[in-house]
Formats: structure tokens, C-alpha cells, sequence
């Protein structure tokens, strides 16, 4: 159920390598996928998207932990619904940091964003629009763009739905937002969620033996799906 | 068509019974209601290291069945809090079962030898559960039905095998226990092992922990 994103970046033209979401529990698959990946040249980073673990056992988390440090590139990992079981979410901060985190490759901000409201039966502020509005407003001068991440798309099960239309207003004042990348749904799905010309990009599960390597170019980006 | 014979035997009952006079209805059941509260008298304390039930447990337990071969020990666990938000408190329910015995000392006769005794298997199987209000017996109604396709965050089954080695003491140097077991469990839970069955690269010793413990027993 892990989501492993590869967001990579490759300057000049500045790539990106992009999310590929891993099954946690299927660590044979992820390890493929680790292997698909270092074989890659070129790549800047990579994102996992969220469910590192299935019950969030902290033996699962280590077991994920080591495939993943397998890669040959930078990597971070969003938490997943499946990451907050029991205290999962506290293990999720001692090996990883923060929930919500943010940072900025090639003059593009990162966002990566903890979307799973259901896990606190919607009483705890997530999305935290107080942190996107932090990120969105600091740092203006080291990047012009934005890419947001997050385990849980809106309208999903997990996503706060009471906020869907406010977190897609919210996600005006996003400097230069290309678009957004999430797991959770275990499928590869490009949609453009809310009928206005933003793309949500889904990354597959690597049970399913797919991932996305995005390019960010001066202009735009690509999004490529690779099966392995 | 063979007809058989059947012969019955009748023999009189020629003992007449004695009458216990002295021991009345009230005092019968008065012993009877004694000897079944006494059964409850734990036989065995314990503590253990490890074990899916924290750093720490304690308990007591009962040994019973023929040749003591059944154990049910029931513990209190502690869980540092390490880099969580709490210390945890856990309750486990364990039964044992020990199928043989072996004297290692058979030739330690008389009341005033000790004996050392090996169990070369014991099998357990128990439950536990932690407390705390992160973990649920059953999903909570915020999620849609079957979200998670396990049972509880909050109990988990557990299954262990190990050996003991026992020393029995001499009758007349008995103080306050009459034997004393060391034991060591290797075991694991429902979760791991159904993370064994879906994941192909997960092996038996990704799963398995080692657990070490002593019992004390008095009765």
C-alpha cells in the first residue's frame, strides 16, 4: 500500500523524476521498482506518496525504510492512511519528520501535504491551510512554481470533503502551480479533478508495477508512466 | 440362529454404609465450595521479557491437567514510551502447552535431591491487547465497511514455541516455591503472518522475536 513517488529534477532543463506510489506490502515489488529506478539516469529525487506500511507495524516501517534506501537518489515519503494505524503516525515522525513538509529543487516547490482527515475522524486541521499558506508565501524568491503532493486526493474517502471547493481556492495562491500528485487509489489515473484545468496525476501502486518520472522543463513538465 | 446366554450376576451388597454423623449438609458444601475457590489459587507466577507484549510482563498463572501439561498465565505487560507520546500498559492471555517432560536427574531419589527437568517443546498461543484510545477493537464508523481489511488495531494473537528447563526442589528444601522454570519463546503475530502470506519477499525470520522469561511456581 506504499505510494513511492520519484519526482526527480535534471537541471538546465530542469527534470523532474516523478512519484511512483509502492505497496508496502508488497516489498518484492517495491524492491523492483527500486531497482527500475536506480537503473535511471538522470534522476533528481524520488517521492514515495504515502503507505509505507500496510498496518503500520514499526517492523513494517523499517522493512519499507530499507527498500527504500535502496535508491540511489534523495527520497522522501509522504504518510499514508495506513501509516496512521495504532501509532503509526508517531513512528511515521520519528523516522521521517513532519507530516506536513515542503521543500524547493530547481527554483520548484514541493509541497507535500498530509491529506488523511479520516485517520483523525476530521478533527485535527487537515490539509492544514495554514501550512499551505506558509509555503505558498515564503521563500517567493527562490522558486516560481509549485507541485503539491499528498497520500489522499479530494473527494476521496480520506480527504476532508467539507474543504474540497476552499483547499481548491486555497490552491490559487500557489506561485505558478503546475499541477497535483497523490497515491492512495492504487491506479494510475491522470484526472483533472475539479474541471478547471487542474491535473491531479494518481501514482500506481508498485504492485502494479508502474511508476511516473516527471520532467520539469522551462515551460511546463512532462509526466511519463513507466512499467517495469 | 445363536441364542446367548446371558447370565447375570447379581451380588448383594452385603457392606452397610456408615452414616457420617458428624459431618453435616452445610459443612459438605461449605468443603466443596472451598475446594473450588482453592482451585482458583494461582499455582505460578511469572515474568517475561519481550514477547509482543512489552519490555516487561508479569503475571500469574495455573498448571493443570494431567501431569501439568496445560498452563494459562495471565499478564500485565509495560511498554516504555520511548519516542511515543505515552508509556503503554498491555493485558495478555496465554495458554501453554507442554507435552513432555523429561527428567534429567532420574537417579536423584529421596525427598532431599533436587531435580532438573527439560521441556523440550512448549506451544502457546495467546492474546493481548494494549490501552490506549489509538487502538480499536473494531473499526470505528469514520470509515466505510471493510476499510481495512484486518480485524483490530487493538488485540493481536499471537503464537510462540520454546523450551524450559526447570529445577524441582528437594522436598525438604522447599521454602517458598517448589520449582522453578527458565524459558525462552520464539514467536509471532497474526499481523506478521499475514504479512508473510502477502508479501513475497517477507521471510519467517523478518517475523519471528526472541522472548525469555521465568516462572515461579508454589503449588
Amino acid at each position: 500500500m506504499a505510494t513511492k513517488g520519484t519526482t526527480n529534477g535534471r537541471w538546465p532543463s530542469l527534470r523532474a523524476n516523478s512519484p511512483t506510489k509502492t505497496p508496502c506490502a508488497w516489498l518484492s515489488s517495491a524492491k523492483d521498482q527500486v531497482a527500475d529506478v536506480n537503473s535511471r539516469k538522470n534522476i533528481d529525487f524520488v517521492v514515495h506518496c504515502g503507505d509505507l506500511t500496510d498496518t503500520a507495524t514499526n517492523t513494517e516501517f523499517e522493512w519499507s525504510r530499507d527498500v527504500l534506501n535502496g535508491l540511489n537518489y534523495p527520497w522522501v515519503a509522504l504518510i499514508g492512511n495506513h501509516d496512521f494505524l495504532g501509532t503509526g503516525d508517531q513512528t511515521y515522525r520519528v523516522m521521517y519528520g513532519e507530516l506536513d513538509f515542503a521543500f524547493i529543487a530547481g527554483r520548484v516547490k514541493f509541497v507535500c501535504l498530509n491529506t488523511n482527515a479520516t485517520e483523525y475522524d476530521y478533527l485535527a486541521a487537515v490539509p492544514n491551510f495554514d501550512f499551505l499558506e506558509e509555503q505558498f508565501t515564503t521563500d517567493t524568491d527562490k522558486f516560481d512554481r509549485t507541485i503539491l503532493i499528498m497520500h489522499a486526493p479530494p473527494f476521496s474517502e480520506q480527504f476532508n470533503n467539507n474543504v474540497c471547493k476552499a483547499f481548491r481556492r486555497y490552491l490559487d495562491f500557489a506561485p505558478g502551480l503546475l499541477c497535483c500528485i497523490y497515491g492512495h487509489e492504487h491506479c494510475d489515473k491522470v484526472s483533472d479533478l475539479y474541471g478547471d484545468g487542474l491535473m491531479f496525476y494518481a501514482i500506481d501502486c508498485a504492485e502494479h508495477r508502474n511508476y511516473r518520472i516527471m520532467t520539469i522543463t522551462p515551460d511546463g513538465y512532462e509526466i511519463e508512466q513507466i512499467r517495469f | 440362529m445363536i441364542l446367548l446366554a446371558c447370565t447375570v450376576q447379581v451380588m448383594a451388597d452385603d457392606s452397610i454404609a456408615v452414616e457420617q454423623v458428624n459431618e453435616s449438609r452445610y459443612e459438605r458444601s461449605l468443603e466443596r465450595k472451598q475446594k473450588m475457590w482453592a482451585s482458583l489459587i494461582p499455582t505460578h507466577f511469572v515474568i517475561q521479557n519481550a514477547g509482543n507484549m512489552g519490555v516487561l510482563s508479569a503475571g500469574i498463572g495455573w498448571s493443570y491437567g494431567k501431569n501439568r501439561k496445560w498452563e494459562t498465565d495471565l499478564l500485565i505487560g509495560f511498554i516504555p514510551k520511548h519516542d511515543s507520546s505515552r508509556f503503554k500498559v498491555t493485558t495478555t492471555l496465554k495458554g501453554n502447552y507442554i507435552p513432555w517432560r523429561i527428567d534429567l536427574t532420574p537417579n536423584a531419589t529421596g525427598g532431599d535431591k533436587h531435580h532438573w527437568l527439560f521441556e523440550p517443546l512448549t506451544a502457546s498461543l495467546y492474546l493481548n491487547t494494549v490501552y490506549g484510545s489509538e487502538f480499536w477493537k473494531s473499526q470505528p464508523s469514520r470509515y466505510p465497511d471493510k476499510y481495512y481489511e484486518f480485524m483490530s488495531t487493538k488485540f493481536r494473537l499471537n503464537v510462540a514455541f520454546g523450551q524450559r528447563i526447570t529445577l524441582k526442589i528437594a522436598d525438604n528444601k522447599r521454602k517458598r516455591h517448589s520449582r522453578i522454570t527458565l524459558f525462552y519463546e520464539i514467536g509471532s503475530c497474526d499481523l506478521y503472518i499475514r504479512s508473510l502470506f502477502q508479501g513475497q519477499d517477507v521471510s519467517i525470520g523478518d517475523i519471528i522475536g526472541l522472548s525469555i522469561g521465568a516462572k515461579f511456581f508454589t503449588l
